[in-house]
């Protein structure tokens, strides 16, 4: 009996170790509404539309992670009642994403800002929460082109009052970005005088096989306008010169001879040996005696 | 003149009650692993139902408990290849109440380990590309190549340990066994009846294949290392990771034969035939390769640290850190113990020499834990845009009823081996009790 005791002890004991320290069961959320962590930030994007995104995130022992698919409400804010633009879920990653048309913006106060407001009304899980941006409609447009054998991206940046008129913006850094494969790279960034401004485009920036360039002209966080980017594709770029003669290395389509030769040699060997014992076991069954 | 065993071979009537009969205790213990391999059938359902989010993997850290296991097992079936190919081919005097059990630990956890890599794939549609589309550069294809072949090999070399006791039992007219099992025992005992010629070819045959499955194991197991080390990985690009695998992979498959050993001795009470010298014996073994072990596993890391590389830094803070306990018990205690407990002749016992096999068992797989994850927890470039607790790996309970319904698979397939054969291999240890008495009997006419 004592000697069962110390066994069931022991292998309790050898369990802990080998499941208690790397192992950890996920772990419920808490209980009761929970404090949520809501980011809302506005962008305008090259086609014109003012694309409005809430991500929402919640702490925990494992740190921030997103919340799924919560109602956010969207807003337009007035001098009247604001008007409502839609309702997104957040998805997996905890991100509402709403994309506004120009025609939806009917109201800008007389310094031309514009009131969008996103919020949670909260339920018995988790807390309300709301958050509002102003930002001023900034019109950027670029244009490429060749000034005196020289790349030039001619950049006008100007935003609407509520008059409806448009004012340039002046004294304001801008920068020049290319689409890399994974993220934008930033080439060059200009100065913004009286709402216009050159970036010239930098020599030797590779291209797609036809030599072509994403170029973005970008606005970032800015406590005015927020983001704002246009985007246009030239043909600036360096072609690069994939085709290279490699032949016998480790990344080329065919693997090394002096691999193949192991390889096949290794493999004929050991079932050589295998079809050998096979043959041995199918002559002690024939040398059995009958019967 | 004192002998260096007293040697007596057991007679297959003393198993034959065990293969025969059926009791409700073993009814109720393959009802019990059952039981455990079914949460493990459940957990695996959840998980190809909800996806591999309910697994601790994430897209950093992409190898975890299931490859841990793999390697693992993997390793305790070479070891087992690599000690039943060296006693048999070397005619080991006390191997013969060790070599069954090495044998089955090689296949057994041959065909438990692989299908933890199953587990581990995400699209299971596309396993199919890996035949279809064979890359030979690829290390992954030089594994699936070597394992498959190493599967056959220990199948082959398994068949002919186990040909002369299967025919014996096929031979035995009042051995009560349904009829299914012995039609089984007819087709694998090949119309063996121990001829002089069938017996010398079988023997030598036999030995063709050790020495094949041990040239095998070892080249196996570092192509499974060498998928760790040709990476740049910091942790894992090491010149040595194949014989350090080797060696671990030997470490480990021997104390899991240590503790197989005590096992098997208590339920089918063996003490006769598996004594303590055996025990010491093995324990002896298990010692030497602790100590190739700790050279390994010192000489790893001292040129590591030695080396300053930033990245190799920030590997072994964080090993050395957040893993303390984890890298003191699988690298100082774990080799300590079996250096300390089987090298002071006073120590040695067997319930000392087993206790140190079961540390040194968990030792290793703590060992290879230490090698997969905090490794891939430190990435060259830094983990970036993601939640904060996908950073770091932590199992989940999928991942945990998984692995031990892979224990409890590999119980359950020890358990119905024991009901098809007798826990020791009796016509080899017939035969080197024969040999024992013509030695004796020409030492004594001398």
């Amino acid at each position: 009996m004592k000697t069962n005791t110390r066994n069931i002890l022991a292998f309790a004991l050898l369990a802990g170790i080998l499941c208690g320290a790397p192992l950890r069961a996920q772990e419920e959320g808490a209980e009761g509404p929970a404090v949520l962590d809501f980011a809302f930030k506005y962008f305008k994007r090259s086609n014109g539309l003012y694309e409005l995104k809430a991500v929402v995130t919640t702490e925990t022992e494992d740190g921030y992670v997103p919340v799924r698919d919560l109602p956010i409400d969207f807003t337009h804010l007035t001098d009247a009642d604001p008007v409502v633009l839609g309702q997104v879920k957040t998805d997996y990653d905890g991100v509402a994403l709403l994309m506004v048309k120009p025609e939806d913006i009917v109201y800008r106060d007389t310094g031309g800002l514009m009131g969008f407001t996103a919020g949670f009304e909260g339920n018995e899980a988790w807390d309300m929460a709301y958050e509002e941006v102003y930002v001023k409609d900034l019109r950027l447009t670029m244009t490429a082109e060749v000034v005196d054998s020289v790349k030039t991206v001619h950049v006008t940046a100007h935003y609407i009052k509520g008059d409806g008129q448009e004012y340039p913006v002046n004294e304001q850094d801008i920068f020049l970005f290319k689409q890399g494969m994974l993220s934008k790279l930033q080439i060059a960034d200009g100065w913004l005088v009286e709402g216009e401004c050159d970036i010239e485009f930098p020599e030797g920036i590779p291209g797609d096989k036809d030599g072509n360039v994403a170029l973005f002209v970008s606005v970032l966080e800015h406590p005015d306008f927020g983001n704002v980017e246009v985007s246009e594709t030239v043909a600036w770029g360096v072609i690069p010169n994939y085709v290279t003669e490699e032949s016998g290395l480790l990344w080329t389509t065919v693997a090394p001879t002096w691999m193949i030769v192991l390889l096949i040699v290794l493999l004929a060997g050991v079932w050589g040996h295998y079809v050998y014992a096979m043959i041995q076991m199918r002559k002690i069954k024939k040398t059995g005696p009958k019967g | 003149m004192s002998k260096p065993f007293e040697y007596s071979a057991p007679k297959l009537e003393e198993f034959t009650h065990d293969i025969e009969h059926t009791s409700r205790r073993w009814l109720l213990w393959v009802l019990l692993l059952v039981c455990i391999i079914g949460l493990g059938i459940f957990a695996l359902v959840m998980q190809i139902v909800k996806g591999h989010v309910i697994t601790g993997m994430r897209d950093n850290v992409v190898w975890g408990i299931y490859i841990v296991n793999f390697v693992f097992l993997m390793g305790v079936s070479y070891a087992g290849a690599l000690l039943s190919g060296s006693l048999q081919l070397f005619r080991t005097k006390w191997r013969g109440p060790i070599l069954r059990f090495a044998e089955l630990i090689t296949i057994i956890s041959l065909c438990i380990g692989p299908l933890y890599i199953l587990l581990c794939i995400g699209r299971l549609d596309r396993l199919p590309f890996l035949l279809m589309y064979p890359r030979i550069q690829s290390p992954i294809t030089w594994d699936v190549i070597a394992i498959s072949t190493d599967l056959v090999g220990c199948f082959i070399f398994l068949w002919m340990a186990l040909l002369r006791d299967i025919a014996r039992l096929r031979d035995k007219a009042d051995l009560r066994v349904p009829r299914w099992r012995k039609a089984v025992y007819r087709f694998l005992a090949l119309n063996y009846q121990d001829t002089p010629e069938q017996r010398k070819r079988l023997k030598f045959t036999k030995d063709v294949m050790a020495a094949m499955i041990i040239a095998i194991a070892i080249i196996v197991y570092s192509v499974l290392a060498w998928i760790f080390s040709l990476t740049l990985q910091p942790g894992w690009d090491s010149t040595i990771f194949g014989p350090y695998f080797v060696i671990a992979a030997v470490y480990s498959g021997t104390g899991v034969l240590i503790v197989l050993m005590a096992i098997y001795r208590k339920i089918y009470r063996l003490e006769r035939y598996i004594t303590r010298k055996h025990f010491v014996h093995v324990g002896i073994v298990l010692m030497v390769l602790a100590m190739f072990f700790a050279y390994f596993t010192f000489s790893e890391y001292l040129t590591r640290w030695y080396g300053q590389k930033e990245v190799d830094g920030r590997y072994l803070s964080h090993l050395y850190n957040d893993y303390f306990w984890l890298f003191i018990f699988a690298n100082y205690i774990s080799i300590l113990a079996p250096i300390i407990v089987i090298g002071i002749p006073r120590f040695r016992s067997i319930k000392t020499i087993v206790t140190v096999a079961v540390i040194s068992v968990v030792g290793l797989w703590l060992n290879r834990y230490l090698i997969i994850v905090p490794t891939l927890e430190v990435p060259y470039l830094p983990i970036q845009d993601t939640r904060e607790a996908w950073v770091d790996y932590q199992g989940t309970w999928v991942e945990l009823l998984l692995s031990i319904g892979g224990i409890g698979s590999v119980a359950l397939l020890f358990t119905l081996f024991g009901k098809l054969v007798p826990p020791l291999d009796v016509s080899e240890m017939e035969d080197i009790e024969a040999e024992m008495l013509e030695k004796e009997k020409k030492l004594v006419n001398a």
